[in-house]
């Protein structure tokens, strides 16, 4: 384990930082542009996963541990996120038979 | 912890009481479920103990809102006695789903750890999404959950970055490690800290619906069924709000120069976009959304007052914001069950039908804009004369100005029901709906002649 930390310490934590937050806004740009519901959901996954990445990282640099139990509690809550909202995509695609974000607009009349 | 069992099992056991069939017991059980809550709640006051390895912290502060908090959802459940009169469909979920979030607010407000705090946070939100598209046949409450939805999974990423980066700052997870780490910085302060400090605040502004991160809060209110408008706008407020002063107090407080401008930028929009927009709707849950943006602008001022203010007034003006806005949410179901709409027109002509109802909807409409001697002045003047003491002359003008303007919008239904005629000979009430009404306003009145109440706790 001690090998594997020294060699995650080897590169510089600005790399990981460069590199998560760009996955970040990746994710962020994909939320802004896309209009189907369901790349919408990839994108804020995608998000997610990339600060779980940041964490990861950063528990390696401070050697402590609290951040990997971060980790694990962002990727449950991640995953009750999606449970939740494809449920809500689903009883909303049996309403209006689309997942198209553009057409969610009737409450602004 | 005694109040996180009490609420966790009150839920589950929620769940199983529509599994047995004891429909009719629902909503008895939960009242009295909830009155054990406030009962563990309360002999924490004044004997302040933490638990879980110091990751809550169950002191004075725990009390004040969890027991708010707490109270409020009491009222909502008295309120769904009505709203849900004559409906098919099983109910346990629904209200099984509200405790939880209810739980995830209480652990969010007492948590002294970002793991907690992120948990609590989503525990509260991913039950708000389902409750919101609870109607599920209907297309407004469709689209109010999406987009609560994707808005809140958004906001909440960034809160988690902003989380990541103080991590990564500072080593730590510890609310209160954390303030220590940014106090030693002495000033010189990483740009990693001030990016996560940043995100952090963006992310609970939008989880209290704060200008310019509001544009969610209108259709959301809006769509939602109006008994979980009704809990979203006061409950969950009140919890981000007490969460977010917890944060600022606790962790970010050492070094208040890193963040006060941006969270008085913050206020200052919400202030103004909030009152303005809300002039030009005719629709009474939208107007009221938008009158919550602008109460989030007049809070965000106690939070930029952060050394000389203490948690009491922010409870007192919580109370008084959430005794208001029940009122006026019990009168806008009972209208709505009579006409279907929502509408200012609905509201015509109530004070022949219905006097109680209108003075009642009235003087939470007063209290809201601020009128005195009701709670809703007492808790803006407090705010207000502390950000003054801190400096903060410029951000009061313009909530003063803001109030001015509110006037307008908050004034309008109560003069649909004073000034013109009624298409319908009665509103459909019931007692228990009026008793509630009627203890809301009498609260309202009391603690604005008496504030200290609250504020000398």
């Amino acid at each position: 384990m001690n090998e594997v930390i020294q060699g995650l310490k080897l590169m510089p934590i600005d790399y990981y930082i460069a590199f998560c937050s760009i996955l970040f806004v990746i994710g962020v740009i994909g939320v802004l542009i896309k209009r189907n519901a369901l790349v919408i959901f990839m994108s804020v996954e995608l998000m997610l996963n990339s600060i779980n990445l940041l964490i990861a990282a950063f528990s390696v640099y401070w050697n402590s541990a609290s951040g990997q139990i971060l980790v694990i509690f962002v990727m449950v809550v991640a995953a009750a996120e999606v449970a939740v909202g494809l449920s809500i995509l689903v009883v909303t695609y049996q309403n209006t038979q689309s997942i198209d974000m553009n057409l969610l607009k009737r409450l602004k009349e | 912890m005694n109040t996180f069992i009490a609420l966790a099992s009150l839920g589950v056991i929620t769940m199983f009481l529509g599994v047995l069939n004891l429909k009719k017991w629902l909503l008895p059980f939960i009242v009295a479920g909830l009155a054990v809550t406030i009962a563990v709640i309360l002999p924490s006051w004044n004997n302040p103990g933490n638990t879980f390895l110091d990751m809550f912290y169950i002191d004075n502060f725990f009390v004040l809102f969890s027991a708010l908090m707490v109270v409020s959802t009491l009222v909502v459940f008295l309120m769904a006695a009505q709203y849900y009169k004559g409906e098919k469909r099983s109910l346990e979920g629904i209200y099984s789903i509200i405790i939880f979030s209810l739980f995830g607010g209480i652990m969010m407000v007492s948590a002294g750890n970002m793991i907690m705090f992120f948990t609590g946070l989503e525990i509260m939100s991913i039950s708000l999404y389902l409750l919101a598209g609870s109607h599920k046949t209907s297309y407004e409450s469709n689209e109010a959950a999406m987009k609560y939805f994707l808005m809140g999974a958004f906001a909440s990423a960034f809160l988690l970055f902003g989380i990541a980066l103080l991590y990564g700052a500072t080593g730590s997870l510890y609310f209160t490690d954390i303030s220590s780490k940014i106090a030693a910085f002495h000033g010189q302060v990483p740009s990693l800290l001030k990016a996560g400090i940043l995100l952090v605040a963006i992310g609970m502004a939008f989880k209290v619906a704060a200008a310019p991160f509001h544009f969610w809060a209108p259709d959301v209110y809006h769509g939602s069924p109006t008994l979980i408008t009704a809990y979203m706008i006061t409950v969950i407020k009140v919890a981000g709000f007490a969460a977010f002063l917890r944060l600022t107090m606790l962790c970010f407080g050492s070094d208040t120069s890193l963040w006060v401008n941006s969270v008085a930028a913050i206020s200052a929009i919400s202030i103004v976009l909030g009152n303005f927009s809300a002039l030009t709707q005719s629709k009474s849950k939208r107007m009221l959304a938008y009158s919550s943006v602008a109460h989030s602008g007049y809070i965000l001022i106690a939070l930029v007052s952060i050394q000389t203010i203490t948690p009491t007034i922010i409870a007192y003006y919580s109370a008084a914001y959430v005794a208001a806005n029940l009122a006026a949410f019990i009168v806008i179901i009972m209208v709505k069950q009579t006409t279907g709409s929502s509408d200012f027109e609905s509201f015509n002509g109530i004070a022949k039908t219905n006097p109680v109802v209108a003075a009642c909807g009235a003087i939470a409409m007063l209290s809201l804009t601020g009128i005195p001697p009701l709670a809703g002045f007492m808790g803006k003047y407090f705010v207000f004369s502390s950000a003054i003491q801190q400096g903060y002359l410029w951000l009061v003008l313009i909530a003063i100005v803001g109030s001015a303007v509110s006037i307008f919008y908050y004034f309008r239904p109560v003069i649909n029901m004073y000034m013109k005629d009624a298409a319908y000979e009665t509103l459909k009430t019931s007692k228990l709906s009026i008793g509630i009404l009627v203890m809301l306003t009498i609260l309202t009145v009391i603690l604005g002649l008496i504030p200290g109440l609250i504020i000398n706790l």
